[in-house]
């Protein structure tokens, strides 16, 4: 074992630094008062601006929404003959596909109908699926009821 | 159920109609007017709608709305129809639905004088369709639909309530 050579590590002069028990405390840009004021003051004048936009955005929407529940039983009537020409010949269609298949009825699964507890005749609003059955997926409509964001 | 052959479907006559062959921006910037002149139509059919919950009964209803509709086009075509088409172009450049009209006072204010001084129509109050309105259809009301639920519990007690049995609400203070 060789001996150290030379003198040892020894502290600086005048001894180490103290060690920091202190809290140093953030600079801060602003005073519970200056925030209390600021809050104060943007409430002031942005309020009125506020319920300005907002009294106009407001007569928008009415306006709108009068607009639309005056269109919609136009739109209604055409659609509901519409949904009802389509059932016929998504009727049609089934028929046609399904007539060589033994046991087969139409609108049922081998005569067990859809809904059980329904009286016979009832309408039950198709959904999007039953009236898409045997078209082309691409033309099913991805958006449906985009008409009613104006 | 829905479709099966039970289910009974209306004749290719009932359904075919004259359709408006007319885009909804068009619709749309006329509503108001139709509204106000097919009001009575507009009311039936949608009470209709609401009562019965099947399209198949509404048929006739919808017809007359359709058809109502289509006069109410041909005149303002026949009448308004420069001022009609400027306020549609003006609306369909500014907004992104073809419907809100708030950049279009001008063409707007234009249709309304026309509308007013040709047609004898006024554009509805603001929020005109917006307001409740009873309507008196000479449709019988229909029958409530009978209860399947025979062995359901009996209804809970009508308004005058009898005193309660165990302190009421401060019998939970414990």
């Amino acid at each position: 074992m060789s001996k150290a050579k030379g003198p040892q590590d020894l502290p600086p002069k005048g001894g180490y630094v103290p060690f920091q028990i202190e809290r140093i405390k953030l600079r801060s840009f602003a005073t519970g008062k200056m925030g209390i004021g600021i809050f104060i003051a943007v409430n002031v004048i942005g309020m009125p601006l506020y319920m300005q936009n907002w009294r106009s955005e407001r007569k928008r929407i009415i306006e709108a929404k009068s607009r639309e529940l005056a269109a919609f039983p136009i739109l209604f009537a055409e659609n509901d003959r519409a949904l009802l020409k389509q059932l016929k010949r998504v009727r049609e269609v089934e028929a046609d596909v399904m007539k060589d298949f033994p046991y087969w009825e139409v609108g049922t699964f081998f005569g067990e109908p859809i809904y059980e507890d329904v009286p016979v005749d009832t309408y039950i609003k198709p959904t999007l699926g039953e009236l898409y059955v045997f078209s082309d997926p691409t033309n099913k409509p991805v958006l449906e009821y985009i008409h009613l964001f104006p | 159920m829905t479709d099966s052959k039970i289910f009974a479907l209306p004749s290719d006559q009932e359904l075919n109609t004259e359709e408006l062959s007319i885009s909804w921006p068009y619709i749309a910037a006329a509503a108001v007017f139709l509204g106000k002149k097919c009001e009575w139509y507009h009311n039936e059919f949608m009470l209709c709608r609401y009562e019965l919950k099947d399209p198949r009964k509404c048929l006739k209803e919808g017809k007359d709305v359709t058809k109502c509709a289509k006069e109410g086009f041909q005149e303002i075509k026949k009448h308004c129809g420069k001022e009609f088409e400027a306020h549609v172009n003006c609306v369909v450049d500014t907004s992104a639905t073809g419907t809100d009209d708030r950049y279009c006072s001008k063409t707007r204010k234009m249709f309304d004088d026309c509308m007013l001084k040709n047609l004898n129509m006024e554009r509805p109050s603001f929020g005109y369709f917006c307001e409740a309105r009873v309507h008196d259809s000479p449709r019988p009301k229909p029958e409530p639909e009978p209860d399947r639920f025979t062995d359901r519990l009996p209804d809970p007690a009508a308004p005058p309530y009898p005193p309660p049995k165990y302190q009421g609400a401060s019998g939970f203070n414990i």
